[in-house]
């Protein structure tokens, strides 16, 4: 057998290990049950001696025809979907922009003036802005996956590129890594969500490392609304490092989330012993 | 002459290694038989859509087999031909012989 040692007694007791991330892929983003044998089709061979390339190729061939014939044999449903979450961000979004655009006009009256009662309300409003966008993720990854739930994973990812695509034309009007780092964010926000949605099946039952991450993040909010209400109290000047630092905080928490359920999920694969 | 639906191509492949098989078939054998006989390698992924579309038409039926350490604890599938199946196959044989009974040969053909 390809890649494994024997130990004293000539027994095999420590082969190399098939490619984590296509398997999790494989899980993840396959039909469930119905890619159980598939995944130890393609481990079987390749503990007997395939490369880790054979390996990502057949991985991400099969998740391409799977998706492929998703979406040619419930077309409608699929397509729906992804045109729903993509109506249901833009409505969101420019409603969002028409009630919350008082609050970022003129910022610098609130440095002038902090401590009154407009100013306050301001930053109510920019903490209910940016709640709105985490309700956005969330509700719009519901509503793609309820609209067509045959291959939910599959939809979900199909809606994630539409949305990116979608964003690539505004990429000029603002700075390209503010842009990025938002739809990084707004990508993963809905990843994470339809993920969990899809494992948990309703919202009822939110387990503890969930439960963690969203505490983890309401947190970091917290201390960017600080942060940014300091400076303006302060009358600091607000620099970008500290925006960006806050950006890359909740993107390193949502990065860590993704790596936990990653390493639950194929820790149990592991190293394969064969005895 | 009734209407039917013959098997495609890589249906037909696919099946007839089933067959060869026989009770060993699951998908790596499968896959690797029609690797070895044709020169031409499936998806393995290919390879399971293609079974599950014969499973459906129900000209092949499945089973879950033992999980093995070397499939990382994963079980095989083992497919077999149906009663329905066989008869398509041999069908289909016939077709395809008197088809190709009395074609001349194509140019560049060995002889």
């Amino acid at each position: 057998m390809a890649g494994c040692s024997q130990d004293c007694r000539g027994e095999v007791v420590n082969c190399r290990s098939a490619p984590r991330a296509a398997t999790w892929l494989l899980e993840r983003l396959g039909s469930g049950s119905r890619f159980e044998p598939l995944i130890g089709d393609l481990v079987e061979q390749f503990e007997a001696g395939r490369s880790r390339l054979w390996y990502w190729r057949q991985a991400l061939g099969s998740l391409l025809g799977h998706t492929i014939r998703a979406l040619r044999t419930h077309a409608f449903s699929f397509v729906t979907a992804v045109v729903a979450g993509c109506v249901l961000t833009s409505l969101w979004q420019l409603g969002c922009s028409l009630v919350f655009h008082s609050v970022y006009v003129n910022l610098a009256e609130i440095k002038q003036h902090p401590w009154t009662l407009g100013a306050l309300l301001r930053f109510v409003g920019m903490q209910a802005n940016m709640a709105s966008e985490y309700a956005l993720c969330f509700i719009s990854a519901w509503l793609v996956i309820r609209v067509h739930r045959a291959h939910q994973r599959a939809v979900l990812a199909a809606f994630v590129v539409a949305l990116i695509a979608r964003s690539v034309p505004t990429v000029e009007s603002v700075s390209v890594v503010t842009q990025v780092i938002l739809m990084t964010l707004r990508v993963a926000c809905i990843l994470v969500a339809g993920l969990w949605v899809i494992q948990r099946r309703c919202l009822a039952s939110i387990e503890r490392r969930t439960r963690f991450v969203a505490i983890l993040w309401s947190a970091q909010n917290f201390i960017t609304c600080l942060l940014f209400a300091s400076c303006r109290v302060g009358e600091l000047s607000y620099r970008r490092s500290e925006f960006y630092l806050s950006m890359y905080a909740a993107a390193a928490g949502i990065g860590l989330y993704l790596a936990l359920l990653l390493w639950r999920d194929i820790s149990s694969l592991g190293t394969t012993r064969v005895a | 002459m009734r209407n039917r639906e013959f098997l495609g191509q890589h249906e037909l492949m696919v099946m007839l290694a089933v067959l060869r098989l026989g009770r060993q078939a699951y998908g790596v054998p499968i896959a690797a038989e029609i690797a070895q006989k044709t020169g031409r390698e499936m998806l393995q992924g290919s390879v399971y859509a293609i079974l599950e579309r014969l499973e459906s038409k129900g000209l092949v039926t499945s089973r879950m087999g033992e999980a093995t350490p070397q499939r990382g604890g994963r079980a095989k599938r083992y497919f077999a031909l149906t009663a329905e199946g066989s008869r398509q196959v041999r069908e289909t044989q016939r077709a395809l012989e008197a088809l190709w009974q009395g074609a001349p040969k194509t140019a560049g053909a060995k002889s």
